[in-house]
Parts: structure tokens; sequence; C-alpha cells
């Protein structure tokens, strides 16, 4: 554990300065937990809905962490959690019915994409981003965490409980799958 | 991009590996300014809805303890009851005394005869003296007297 989260973590065991302490965790941890629950439940009120289950959950346990893994690790499997958690009551959906399913958003078309205002980016990372939106639901996801933010297939496999040979295997489809979208388009 | 990343998605030959990193996410629906305001919504929202959670209490009293104890003890003397008639119904093997009276007098003639054939070659040697044993060896068994005493 860094340094930071070990002060953190001390912070919000201490009655005094909880509030204090989980301040410091949403301003770090936001946007990450954003994103990884956007890449799950895809629609911006879901997320947002999930999102305060986090919080509420991290306020609630934070106090029985033990520090057996990092704490970024403990933060995104509880978000994970929550997700599959949300997506599985919401779309009566079996967990493995969800790793290999379509996205969700219906208006995720090509154009929709490509056409969508925000989007004042170069060609390449447009197609780019369309070609992840077009990835399969857990595809998507273990291309975010080892992509977007880096994480090593060890962590990986503690958030999701997923072994390490399948996460790796999920990952370059996953890359092959964008490159070759980027060759057709 | 960490080197690692980088030299995986070298080795797949991915695009990926040659540009620069970037997020890629899909920012569309996110209203404008939505993460700068968090920490105090967040904030307002956690106060509004949850508490911490408090240490449990647990009481000798919880009705759950209690129904697991009565159920352990209950387990224990159906055990003990099971062991003790088990023991019990062993001990019945062992004969009574009337039972051994009863057997003797049942089995008891052919004992009589059995031992009668065995014992009573003995008991008419018994009943010889030493000297006519003597002559018996020395003049139908053969024997040389002297060797005799």
């Amino acid at each position: 554990m860094k340094l930071e989260d070990e002060k953190i973590v001390a912070m919000c065991k201490d009655s005094a300065q909880v509030e204090i302490g989980i301040r410091h965790l949403i301003h770090k941890y936001k946007e990450k937990l954003y994103w990884q629950i956007k890449r799950i439940v895809e629609h911006h009120d879901d997320t947002e809905e999930v999102l305060q289950n986090v919080w509420i959950k991290i306020w609630q346990n934070i106090g029985g962490f033990k520090g057996e893994s990092a704490l970024s690790t403990w933060i995104y499997r509880i978000t994970y959690n929550e997700s599959i958690s949300y997506v599985q009551g919401r779309k009566k959906q079996k967990l493995a019915d969800w790793e290999t399913s379509e996205p969700l958003i219906e208006a995720h078309t090509d154009e929709a994409l490509f056409n969508h205002e925000i989007y004042d980016k170069d060609e390449v990372i447009k197609k780019i981003e369309v070609a992840i939106e077009k990835l399969p639901q857990k595809q998507k996801l273990i291309f975010h965490y080892r992509y977007n933010e880096e994480m090593p297939y060890s962590q990986i496999a503690e958030i999701t409980g997923t072994s390490e040979g399948a996460l790796k295997a999920s990952f370059h489809h996953a890359v092959k799958k964008i490159e070759v979208f980027i060759k057709k388009n | 991009m960490n080197q690692e990343l980088k030299n995986e998605l070298s080795e797949l030959q991915s695009p990926l590996a040659e540009m620069d990193k970037h997020y890629f996410a899909n920012q569309s629906e996110v209203p404008m300014d939505y993460f700068s305001s968090m920490e105090d919504r967040f904030i307002q929202f956690i106060k509004e809805n949850e508490s911490p959670r408090e240490a449990k209490q647990i009481s000798i009293f919880d009705f759950k303890r209690i129904t697991y104890s009565v159920a352990a003890v209950s387990a224990f003397a159906i055990l003990g009851l099971g062991i003790l008639i088990i023991l019990r119904s062993g001990s019945d093997t062992q004969l009574s005394e009337n039972e051994v009276k009863t057997f003797l007098e049942e089995e008891g003639d052919f004992l009589a005869l059995e031992n009668s054939t065995l014992v009573e070659p003995y008991r008419k040697l018994e009943k010889l003296s030493d000297n006519e044993i003597k002559d018996y060896l020395c003049e139908v068994e053969g024997m040389d007297c002297g060797q005799i005493n």
C-alpha cells in the first residue's frame, strides 16, 4: 500500500477524520471509478447510481480494511461487484451472459459515435473508440483495465476473479479486433 | 504508457503500440463539469443515506446462539444415550449363573462320557503297584529289568 493510501485509510478509521478521509478517496478515485462503472453499465445515469452505492459501501467498510491487498484493488473490487450486481438486477442477466453479451447502448452505431459533438479528436482515435464500444462487455472492461489503467494482470485477476491466462487471452483478442476494425474502416 | 504494456502491444503488432497513450472513454452523456463537484455531492449523499457501520454488538442472549446451544446439547445427549445402549447390550452377552447351570445340566452327560474315555486308562494305572508295572514291562514289553527302578 502506498504511503498516501495508508494515510487516507488511517483518516477513514478515525471517527473525527472520516469525512476528510472519504473526501480524499473520492478526489483520488472519482474518475477512475466512473469510467470503470460506465464500461459495465454504459449509461451515465446508471453509472451515477452505482457510483453512489460504491461510495456508501466504501464508507461502511473502510473501517474493516486490513491492507491485505492494495487499497486501489479493494476499491476496484467493490466497484466491479456493485456494477455487475446492478447489471444483473437490471437486466435479469446471469454473469456468464453479461460477460459475452454485446454492448447495451442502442445508440452505439458507428455514425452516432463518429458524429458525437464531444468527439473532436483525430480519425484514428475515433475509430478505436468505436471499435472498443463494439467489443463484448467483459472484453471491453478488461481492455479498459489493461490499456487505460495500465493494471498488471495479477491486479485485474484479483478484481474480476478471472485467471491471468484468461485475461491475457481476452486482452489480446480485444487488441486484434480493434486492429481489424481500423483496417476495415 | 508503461514499458511492459508497450512491449506486449508491440509483440501483438498492434498500432496502439506506436500511438501516444490515450485514455479511451466514451464521453457521451457525461455532463460538463460533472467531476468538479463530485466530492461535495457524494459526501452529502452518504450523510443523507447511511452512517458508518458500527461495531457489531453480540449479546449472549442472542436467540440464534441459544438455538445453536440447545441443538448442540441435544446432539450430545442423543449421542451419549446411543453409546450407553450399545454398552449395555454388550454386557448381556455375559452368561448368568443360571444359564451356566442349565448348560452344564444339559451337556453334562456328554462331558462325563468324554472325560471317562480319556481319563479311564490313567485311573487304571493308578491302581497298579510299582512292582506290577515293572513285571509288565519286563515280561510283556521285553525291557531290561535291571535298568528299571
